[in-house]
């Protein structure tokens, strides 16, 4: 199985035009997208995404608005969406979930939602056609991540690092053995993501992951090439030529 | 209390890599609240280095002034660092040490959770960051200035609001990253479980002691007990021992900016299922209050299941009742409270309205020392 690249955008950022316009060019590039609904106070986000959700905030981004723009350009690849509990906990919450499936979403990633508290949703969100995508850490010990990887949904989101999302140089030892532990424990798609920025990081991880997701990198490019397309078009083959490279010649 | 919950409220709703230390966090408290050496130990630092027990005091002159026939006052302006918090800040200290856990993490709103930590930190020789908003940093510089005598770095946090939200947010973003050698010293009964009860268990001293000094000197209960909220910890503290007098009248007194129980819904903010002040969309709202300490969107989850189940009767304070407040108990009886606290005290008049009220106990829990600055700047306002 190919390796998928994943990039991360902000909804309705830098504005609506640039984020459909961004989510066109990281179409190209991508096996699958995910959209992050920006939240007033993201704890598990490191200052590039914490500043790209304050200003698509800031814009009068929420989830209405997310469908009516993707209405307008109906993303052809599977779509996750990243977003914190609170503003999901709204009233309509199963229409959202179905037109949520209807628009192309497979999943939601939920960082503030332990595997512990998540079962008020996941009979909702099954029911829709769509999974939640636990999360593991390199805090997760073992009876907790057996815990984990016997839920129902067919990914698992592999945080790479203590912390939040940033953009980081490579991956230390433990982050490799974490995962290679996890690759022995099971078949189910493995997704890493937090501090991924690098193809050199990229190839380092590819052997043992399904799919690596792009964030922060990929915020910061944009904020300082100003919305640079071929610049993001670069940057994110790049990506896909280290997964791919690895893929050829397996370590 | 079941699983996290009180009632619908609470939970642990944290990023994954907080998940493991927090049930260590649980298992080493329920340990150590077992534990007679622990409490014991726990004890000794309350009374010899935080002035344990705090007084009963009557404020005669205000009673004459609002006619009410008795007022009483649980001084814990007079605890060591100036607030109640200084409870809770041993009581998890002596956890951290216990977990093997050497450098400290905490927010502060007003700055007295954070100077209460700081102290306790140089007392036992842990090394302390403390985050708050940059709003909070300007307008408390007082308390600023005696965390960093006390060996503490002060982080300000220049994000959202500026205030405690954010300072909370930035703390957890630290433990996420420093989670193996770092304990987050939450400072009020917000937060995941077992923040919520641990902190709770630690305030309790409060209203345990001010049930017996009342009993002792009018062999009665009082007829209502008020206390300020913010995230609710020292009302939880007071609270929690009059509970099941169902005879005496509870009441949490938010201030108007930020009434998060009054005219919040329930959310999920800052790991916990709670009432919190929010848009249409699940956004939390910012919010504005004159002190600093009350100056937060959400409020602890046992806070929202007395507001339901009407046990605790929750009402707000604006501004500048606070500050007549605050200028009236230190010209009638010569105790600057802090503003915090003034909200509580401002309420306490309104209830002679109220059929059978005569005697009320209001928790005084914080001196005002670090507000002379905001309450000279508010002067002519």
């Amino acid at each position: 199985m190919p390796k998928k690249l994943i990039p991360y955008l902000t909804a309705g950022y830098p504005d609506s035009a640039g984020f459909l316009e961004l989510l066109r060019v990281a179409e190209e590039q991508a096996d699958a997208l995910e959209i992050g609904l920006p939240f007033s106070d993201p704890v598990a986000d490191g200052p590039v995404i914490q500043r790209s959700s304050q200003s698509a905030l800031a814009n009068g981004m929420n989830l209405p608005r997310l469908f009516t723009l993707l209405k307008r350009v109906r993303p052809q690849r599977p779509l996750h969406l990243m977003s914190y509990l609170n503003p999901l906990l709204r009233p309509g919450l199963d229409e959202r979930l179905r037109t949520l499936a209807r628009l192309g979403f497979r999943s939601l990633m939920i960082p503030d939602l332990p595997l512990e508290e998540s079962g008020f949703l996941m009979n909702r969100v099954a029911k829709h056609g769509l999974s939640l995508t636990p999360f593991l850490s390199l805090e997760t010990r073992p009876a907790r991540a057996r815990r984990i990887l016997e839920s129902p949904a067919e990914s698992i989101y592999l945080i790479s690092v203590r912390g939040t999302t940033g953009i980081r140089a490579r991956f230390s030892g433990e982050t490799i053995d974490f995962i290679r532990t996890i690759r022995g424990r099971t078949e189910k798609e493995l997704l890493l993501g937090f501090g991924i920025s690098a193809p050199e990081q990229v190839r380092q991880v590819a052997p043992h992951v399904d799919g690596v997701i792009v964030g922060s990198a990929l915020i910061d490019l944009i904020d300082r090439s100003r919305g640079n397309l071929p610049a993001i078009t670069q940057f994110l083959n790049r990506l896909r030529k280290g997964l791919s490279r690895e893929h050829r010649h397996p370590a | 209390m079941n699983n996290g919950y009180f009632g619908a409220y609470g939970g642990r709703f944290v990023p994954e890599t907080l998940m493991e230390a927090l049930l260590d966090l649980e298992r080493a408290f329920h340990a150590a609240w077992a534990s007679p050496k622990f409490r014991d130990e726990l004890h000794a630092h309350l009374s010899r280095f935080a002035g344990r027990p705090t007084p009963l005091y009557r404020a005669r002159r205000l009673e004459a002034a609002h006619g009410l026939r008795r007022l009483y006052l649980k001084r814990e302006d007079l605890c060591h660092t100036g607030a109640h918090k200084i409870n809770n800040s041993v009581g998890q200290a002596l956890l951290a040490r216990a977990m093997r856990k050497r450098r400290i993490v905490c927010e502060t709103g007003a700055g007295q959770h954070g100077v209460a930590t700081a102290s306790v930190c140089a007392m036992m020789g842990l090394e302390c960051v403390v985050y708050m908003g940059r709003r909070d940093v300007e307008r408390q510089r007082p308390n600023v200035e005696r965390m960093r005598h006390f060996g503490a770095r002060v982080i300000p946090v220049a994000s959202g609001s500026q205030t405690l939200k954010d300072a909370i947010n930035e703390a957890l973003r630290d433990w996420v990253t420093n989670v193996k050698d770092t304990h987050y010293l939450l400072g009020s009964v917000v937060g995941p479980h077992p923040y919520p009860l641990m902190v709770r268990r630690f305030h309790s001293v409060i209203g345990e002691e001010a049930r017996r000094q009342i009993l002792r000197e009018e062999g009665r209960l009082p007829d209502a007990v008020v206390a300020c909220v913010g995230g609710g910890s020292n009302a939880i503290g007071i609270f929690s021992a009059f509970l099941n007098d169902r005879s005496v009248r509870l009441i949490g007194v938010e201030a108007e900016g930020a009434a998060s129980v009054s005219c919040g819904s329930p959310g999920v903010l800052h790991g916990c299922r709670s009432y919190v002040l929010q848009d249409h969309d699940g956004q939390i709202r910012e919010t504005n209050s004159i002190a600093p300490g009350l100056d937060y969107p959400g409020v602890g989850p046992e806070h929202s299941s007395l507001r339901d189940s009407g046990r605790v009767r929750y009402v707000s304070i604006g501004d500048r009742q606070a500050l007549a407040a605050f200028r009236e108990l230190s010209r009638m009886e010569g105790i600057l409270p802090a503003l915090e606290s003034s909200h509580a005290l401002a309420y306490a008049p309104k209830l002679k309205r109220l059929r059978g009220v005569r005697d009320i106990l209001v928790n005084l829990s914080g001196r005002g020392d670090k507000d002379l600055g905001i309450v000279s700047g508010a002067k002519h306002a």
